[in-house]
């Protein structure tokens, strides 16, 4: 099941392979080094899913979170962590986010939870009314 | 008040009475005082005594002979003689102004006359005494006038008084006749209404008035006096005391207005009728009920001019009459009634009878008060209870048939598996049939919970009958308690059935009775814990059929034994409720006994066990039935007893995890879900599996799991609970902790985590999202764990550090040590995360040398980045020796400048050095501590300013005590440091960043490395202003090499 992504890192070399593993797995990935730069590629851009850093210098990754979801209540994200506080994961799951990832992944993990992500946001459980959006 | 005396009886002369013969009527008549005038037929007068000539004021010649119309001008008296009729009049003479009463005593066609003055009595208007004399007029007059308290009094034109007298002037403080002379208006002239009053008189009215003087109340009659002429001469009056009348008076009107306030101010309408049902009054509420508007109108009214509505009336006018014929009150009778203004009311009214002081009954008083909106809101009330009713049928109907539909497809299920199972020949694996035996001894019970609720739902309609048949009873109960056996034993509990042979075959509804044993049985096996025993007893005892089942539980308080046979009662209602289940199975027995048209009782003592003793009628089965049907289709109960079963472990083919296999903690009481966690994740870990949370803390105790699953329902200890006990024990914080729950939603999922679990799961779960999640909290384990090594290793240093570094706050250290493997965490996650993927794609895909030269360069960067930051750590541990030379310090600063440039530009900050012209002095130190301790400075700097923000640093000589030396300021325009921290910020891993944000090293390295060569480092900040950081070194103008040349080589 292809899918958009937007990978959303400051590092470059955890964003590149991030790209590269998904790429690998048939999705269409695009990345952005800071999370203003995600919000103004998710106003041009249809996405399927958004992974984003939480510390990042700037807008961190929970107000791009939250800024994200204020604009695309169905667009699914998915917070990755490399601090696994789970206060911040509780943090994360109640401003919207679908999961949170923790550093360093596994891939199969992730692959998994960008699936199923990808799937959550597509069919609704049960029916169009079921969910709001 | 001038009351003419009325006689009516004529005097009769002397002369005829006996004794006084011989005496000449005349004598007597000479010797009287009124005057005699004896007329002939004519009127003519023959004879006048001298009382008449004094009367008439005319000598007796004069008088002879003339004519009675001469003498009085009164026709009457002729018209009278003529007829031979009495007559009496008064006869007002102008010429004398006397006024003479005459009386004509007709007498043989003459006639006589008597005439008398009654000028006083006119004038004075005193009252006639005995008319005999004037002396006992005068006498008696006197004993009233002393003896009552009357006033009298006279007053002529101008007031003055000339008569006063009567009992009542001395009330007044005066003695009679002592005010005469006075004037009037003298005398009275604070009284208004007695002045008011004698003018009036005086100006020739009658007069009657009530008032007080001085505290007394009278009552006074006035009359004018006339002269002779008839002119005005004065007024006389009488006045009675009626201060008591008054008094009374106004006592009653006082209680009037009460009466009246309270009647026009009750909240209910009040009226009343007379004996004929017409309105006699009401208060205003009823006036602007009935519309009448005012009083008046409603007054004589009755019911049919009031209301609109005749039938209403008629009904009001029957309820009338029955109050007043009866004679008694009818208390709060409902009455309907259409108002005037249209609105229809319900009133609540009282009717009381009046009644005068006969005792007869003169009428009725009503009350009411308007309860309409009372009224709607019991309708309401009536109308919300059925549709509450309505929805509670609906909802019994739906589970009705929510039960029915759940029956098929569960049938469909029972039925293949059933053959499935019971098929010697098929080839099913031991692990295949231990599994498909777990799934029907689930759909069977899911079919008892249907079986249950369908059953109640019918006995609440009231659709289930008993239908006897002819049961062995000892055989049916003995199978069942066979089929309980395996489950009994799988706890060790030792399963009794004691039963009495001579009870045979009995008529009895074998499908309830075979659900009575069931239910009581399952219950029993259910709370008796292992190593207990439950017996099942049936005997006869007076003729019916008693079933009793006893266990060693927990046994059931006292106040609760009734409460458990209502539908969906368990005792423990919580989360941690001991056991699972409806509730439904106890009610569910009670309910059958009864129907049966037996009993059950309940016998527990807590602590020791509860016995439940079902009686039911049995007769005993006529030899003429047929044999004993067979047990009923549902065939063996073994795997509805499934659910009170302990599975055993490794049932299927035991497997071995390999040696060295993270230990895996599961808590899970529910035996099957247990089961089969066990059996997905025997593979990979070395297990142990309990049964709650109370079990699952024993056994952390006993020895510590790698990463231990848990559900959250769990009875006693849950997992919620399980989760603060561990994070709350330093000992087992870092134990990962996931949580099973059977609530999906993020609120749950929150709610989990805030307890402190490192990670959840819903069920129902994939085995691979279980195993995947298993893994990376184990995984999480492992990685802590080194870290705690570490941590270790780091405490081991700090030991030394705290030796020589007094200013390391003990206090601060263990939350200290937190925060450094939090953000240590952060720093080698990110390089551990690049590493990782790059590896594991290099592991799976077969990439093209160029992305594989790229992955490899990632990795190498990302592991030096790693081996960086442990050598910081060393660094910082002290191990590095010690090297120190000379420097100029402009060199360092600017060597310090052009490392942090590129941060600076990073986050665009502006770093402006600030250096004099002239050359700085140069320094005898370790170059790079300097370097890392100036880097540090400049980097926190960086850190707290804003975006477009300026930091500068500025460098000059400066002497201290005598001691030459450089001073390097680093002034930044961030928030500037809280009064508060300002002196903490020195301490080492003191940070007010968020945690992975930094680890609060830089500022106390710099401090240590800068103190280390001999200088000082201090703090300056203003909250909102920035900060300012302030370091100072030794330093000359040159390098003295002497001195050099003795250290260097340390």
């Amino acid at each position: 099941m292809p899918g958009r992504i937007l990978v959303v890192d400051d590092e470059e070399d955890i964003r590149e392979a991030l790209e590269m593993i998904l790429a690998l797995e048939g999705y269409d990935v695009r990345t952005a080094d800071c999370g203003a730069a995600a919000i103004a590629r998710a106003e041009v851009e249809h996405f399927d899913l958004v992974i984003t850093d939480l510390k990042m210098p700037g807008m961190d990754g929970v107000e791009t979170l939250m800024a994200l979801k204020q604009r695309h209540p169905c667009l699914q994200v998915i917070v990755a962590t490399g601090y696994a506080s789970s206060e911040t994961a509780r943090r994360c799951m109640s401003e919207g986010a679908h999961d949170y990832l923790k550093k360093p992944f596994d891939m199969d993990e992730l692959l998994r939870i960008v699936e199923r992500a990808i799937a959550d946001g597509r069919v609704p459980p049960d029916g169009p009314s079921a969910q709001r959006c | 008040m001038a009351q003419h005396p009325c006689d009516d009886t004529l005097p009769h002369l002397p002369f005829q009475a006996s004794g006084l013969e011989g005496v000449s009527a005349w004598e007597l008549a000479e010797a009287l005082d009124d005057g005699v005038i004896a007329v002939n037929a004519l009127g003519q007068v023959q004879a006048v005594n001298p009382g008449a000539e004094r009367l008439l004021q005319r000598p007796r010649a004069e008088l002879l002979g003339r004519s009675l119309e001469s003498l009085f001008d009164e026709p009457a008296l002729l018209r009278a003689l003529a007829r031979g009729e009495p007559a009496k009049l008064v006869a007002h003479r102008a010429s004398s102004g006397r006024s003479l009463e005459v009386r004509l005593h007709p007498r043989r066609g003459q006639g006589w006359l008597f005439v008398r003055d009654v000028s006083l009595e006119y004038a004075r208007g005193s009252p006639r005494g005995d008319p005999s004399s004037f002396e006992e007029a005068q006498r008696r007059l006197r004993l009233v006038l002393d003896h009552t308290p009357v006033l009298l009094f006279a007053f002529d034109t101008q007031g003055i008084l000339t008569v006063s007298e009567g009992k009542g002037v001395e009330g007044l403080g005066k003695a009679q006749g002592e005010l005469v002379g006075e004037s009037i208006f003298k005398v009275y002239a604070d009284i208004d209404w007695i002045i008011q009053s004698v003018h009036r008189v005086l100006a020739g009215e009658e007069v009657s008035a009530v008032g007080n003087v001085h505290g007394t109340w009278f009552e006074v009659h006035y009359t004018p006096l006339r002269d002779a002429r008839g002119s005005l001469s004065g007024g006389i009056g009488i006045a009675f005391d009626v201060t008591a009348r008054e008094r009374a008076i106004q006592v009653l009107r006082h209680q009037q207005s009460v009466l009246q306030y309270v009647i026009a101010n009750v909240p209910h309408a009040v009226f009343w009728k007379d004996r004929k049902g017409r309105f006699l009054g009401g208060n205003q509420n009823f006036i602007n009920d009935t519309g009448m508007g005012t009083l008046e109108h409603l007054v004589g009214k009755s019911d049919y001019d009031v209301w609109k509505k005749r039938e209403e009336a008629d009904f009001f006018v029957q309820v009338d009459r029955e109050v007043m014929e009866q004679g008694r009150a009818f208390h709060d009778i409902e009455e309907p009634v259409l108002r005037s203004d249209g609105t229809q009311r319900t009133l609540l009214t009282s009717k009381v009878p009046i009644r005068n002081q006969d005792g007869h009954v003169t009428g009725l008083l009503g009350i009411y008060v308007d309860i309409t909106a009372r009224k709607r809101m019991e309708t309401e009330l009536q109308k919300a209870k059925q549709v509450a009713e309505e929805a509670a049928r609906a909802k019994d109907e739906f589970l009705t048939v929510m039960s029915h539909e759940l029956r098929t497809p569960l049938t469909l299920i029972l039925g293949p598996l059933g053959t499935l199972l019971a098929s010697s020949t098929s080839t099913l694996s031991d692990r295949t049939r231990y599994a498909l035996e777990r799934i029907h001894g689930n759909a069977v019970r899911l079919f008892h919970l249907v079986d249950d609720i369908l059953d109640h739902q019918k006995l609440g309609a009231g659709q289930l009958s008993v239908a006897p048949q002819p049961v062995d009873v000892c055989a049916l109960v003995a199978g069942i308690v066979e089929d309980a056996r395996p489950a009994g034993s799988s706890r060790r509990i030792q399963l009794r059935f004691e039963p009495d042979a001579s009870l045979g075959t009995v008529l009895l509804d074998g499908r309830k009775f075979e659900k009575l044993v069931l239910n009581l049985l399952g219950n029993a096996l259910k709370f008796t814990p292992a190593e207990g025993r439950v017996t099942v007893r049936l005997r006869r005892v007076e003729g019916e059929l008693e079933l009793s089942v006893s266990d060693t539980g927990p046994g059931i308080p006292k106040d609760r034994q009734e409460v458990i046979f209502q539908r969906f009662q368990q005792l423990d209602g919580s989360a941690t409720r001991q056991h699972g289940g409806t509730g439904m199975g106890l009610a569910i027995v009670k309910e059958f006994t009864e129907l049966m048209g037996g009993h059950v009782r309940v016998e527990s003592e807590p602590g020791k066990g509860t016995c439940f003793t079902v009686r039911l009628p049995a007769e005993p089965a006529r030899p003429t039935h047929a044999s004993p049907e067979e047990r009923q289709p549902s065939g063996s109960h073994q795997a509805y007893f499934q659910q009170f079963q302990t599975p055993q472990q490794s049932q299927a083919e035991p497997r071995r995890p390999a040696r060295d296999a993270p230990h895996l903690l599961i808590a899970e009481d529910n035996p099957g879900m247990r089961a089969y966690l066990a059996e997905l994740l025997a593979d990979s870990y070395d297990l142990e599996l309990v049964e709650n949370g109370q079990q699952a803390w024993d056994a952390v105790q006993r020895r510590r799991p790698d990463v231990i699953v848990s559900d959250v329902m769990m009875p006693e200890v849950d997992g919620m609970e399980l989760a603060a006990r561990l994070k709350a024990d330093p000992r087992f914080r870092d134990v990962p902790l996931l949580l099973l729950t059977a609530k999906t939603g993020h609120d749950d999922v929150v709610y989990g985590l805030d307890a402190g679990a490192d990670d959840y799961l819903g069920k129902p779960f994939s085995p691979a999202e279980l195993k995947a999640r298993v893994r990376a909290a184990e995984r999480l384990h492992r990685v802590y764990v080194e870290l705690d090594a570490r941590t270790r290793e780091l405490q081991a240093t700090l030991h030394t550090l705290r030796d020589t570094q007094a200013e390391v706050v003990e206090g601060a250290r263990q939350a200290a040590v937190g925060t450094l493997v939090a953000g240590l965490c952060h720093e080698l996650n990110n390089p551990l995360a690049a590493i990782r993927m790059n590896a594991q794609l290099l592991a799976r895909h077969a990439v093209d040398p160029k992305l594989l030269h790229r992955a490899l360069l990632v990795i190498e960067r990302q592991s030096q980045r790693c081996a960086c930051l442990l050598t910081a750590l060393q660094d910082f541990s002290g191990q590095a020796p010690v090297k120190r030379a000379w420097h100029p310090a402009g060199a360092l600063v600017e060597r310090a400048l052009a490392t942090a440039s590129p941060e600076a530009h990073r986050r665009t900050v502006r770093l402006v050095p600030g250096l004099p012209a002239t050359a700085l002095p140069w320094v005898h130190v370790n170059a790079t501590e300097v370097e890392t301790a100036l880097l540090n400075v400049v980097t926190n700097a960086l850190e707290a300013s804003p975006a477009g923000a300026t930091v500068r640093v500025e460098a000059r000589p400066l002497s201290r005590g005598g001691q030459q030396g450089l001073e390097v300021r680093v002034l930044d325009s961030g928030p500037g440091i809280p009064p508060a921290v300002l002196p903490q910020v020195l301490d080492l891993f003191f940070t007010t960043k968020a945690p992975g944000e930094g680890m609060g090293l830089g500022l106390p390295l710099a401090q240590q490395f800068i103190t280390g060569q001999g200088g000082t480092i201090d703090v300056e900040s203003e909250e909102g202003h920035g900060a300012t950081v302030r370091l100072w070194l030794p330093a000359k103008d040159a390098p003295c090499v002497a001195a050099e040349a003795g250290r260097a080589e340390g």
